[in-house]
């Protein structure tokens, strides 16, 4: 019984190594160096070309990824020389007060919105809810804090003017923002700021039905390590004109 | 911060041209500060008929220290002589 199939499994193995094209050492060899490019013209030229393709793609490549790193910087040079988008280049003209007109037909109200950090202990709040502006004319409108507490307590602020194009028109000769102001315990001060709108808000398309613009300062502690969203060029101390 | 959302155009706040009030701890100019308050609310907050009220406010402020002296025309409160004239006139 054992001896019928070991002889059965010697044949099924003769068959099968039979089936196999049994190749020689030489033709391996052949095989082998035939599959390697041989040095005719026609094979350099093409091998130059692919190389070449190659190359130009790479380096196509590589001035797309330089070009999208270098856009950043070269973008918001020429938004802010051409002020697209509306950011506003440098600062706004301070002998432009004097020579503006008042616009007439044209009535504004002002919305004022006073918020405090979450741990800012002051009670802040604005006198007025709103008020009438005419674009062109200087406005003055207060807001009072008080401190309630036993301990000074200084705080800082910033603020933000909704709708978005309107920020670009609201100009500020003189508040209380981005300075660190100091309240001694139980006191209370009214401070004012003191801005106009300016009249070319009136060639604006995108504001021609805009009649609320909401101004909104928000206080915050003056603690190490805060962060607001402080312009560069703010400046630290009461300006000079 | 909200500013942070993408596609949304940053609101860049801008430092007041003058700089930043000193805080009026005294409350020297709480009187002015008042009248011009209640001139707002009898005028229905229109702020056109209360610049008197207002140059006083920062005339005060100024008087006291409070406030850098500049002319009246940087701070856009112009002469009103030549609107009454126009006014007679019509």
């Amino acid at each position: 019984m054992l001896r019928s199939l070991s002889a059965l499994r010697g044949q099924c193995q003769q068959l099968f190594r039979s089936s196999i094209p049994h190749q020689s050492n030489v033709q391996k060899s052949a095989q082998f160096w035939r599959m390697k490019s041989t040095n005719s013209p026609e094979e350099a030229a093409r091998k130059l070309r692919s190389k070449s393709t190659l190359y130009y793609i790479t380096a196509g490549g590589v001035l797309i990824v330089g070009l999208s790193y270098a856009a950043v910087p070269l973008y918001s040079i020429f938004c802010q020389a051409y002020s697209y988008g509306g950011t506003t280049s440098q600062g706004h003209d301070a002998e432009k007060v004097e020579h503006m007109a008042k616009v007439e037909d044209r009535v504004l109200k002002i919305r004022f919105n006073a918020d405090i950090g979450s741990s800012m202990r002051w009670n802040f709040k604005p006198q007025q809810y709103e008020i009438k502006v005419a674009p062109g004319e200087t406005a003055l409108a207060f807001y009072t804090a008080r401190n309630p507490t036993d301990k000074p307590v200084i705080g800082i602020s910033t603020y933000n003017v909704i709708p978005f194009e309107a920020g670009a028109y609201f100009n500020k000769i003189q508040c209380f923002c981005f300075e660190e102001q100091q309240l001694n315990p139980h006191e209370e001060v009214d401070m004012p700021v003191f801005f106009y709108i300016d009249p070319e808000i009136t060639a604006d398309p995108a504001l021609e039905f805009c009649d609320t613009i909401t101004l909104s300062y928000t206080f915050f502690e003056a603690k190490e390590g805060l962060q607001l969203n402080f312009p560069s060029y703010a400046k630290p101390h009461a300006a000079t004109a | 911060m909200t500013s942070q959302i993408y596609n949304q155009k940053k609101f860049v706040p801008t430092p007041p041209e003058k700089g930043s009030f000193p805080l009026d701890h005294e409350g020297l100019c709480k009187k002015q500060f008042l009248l011009y308050a209640s001139c707002l609310r009898k005028n229905a907050q229109d702020t056109s008929l209360c610049r008197e009220d207002a140059k006083n406010y920062l005339a005060c402020r100024m008087d006291n220290n409070l406030m850098e002296k500049t002319e009246w025309s940087k701070l856009g409160f112009h002469e009103q002589k030549p609107a009454k004239e126009q006014e007679e006139k019509q």
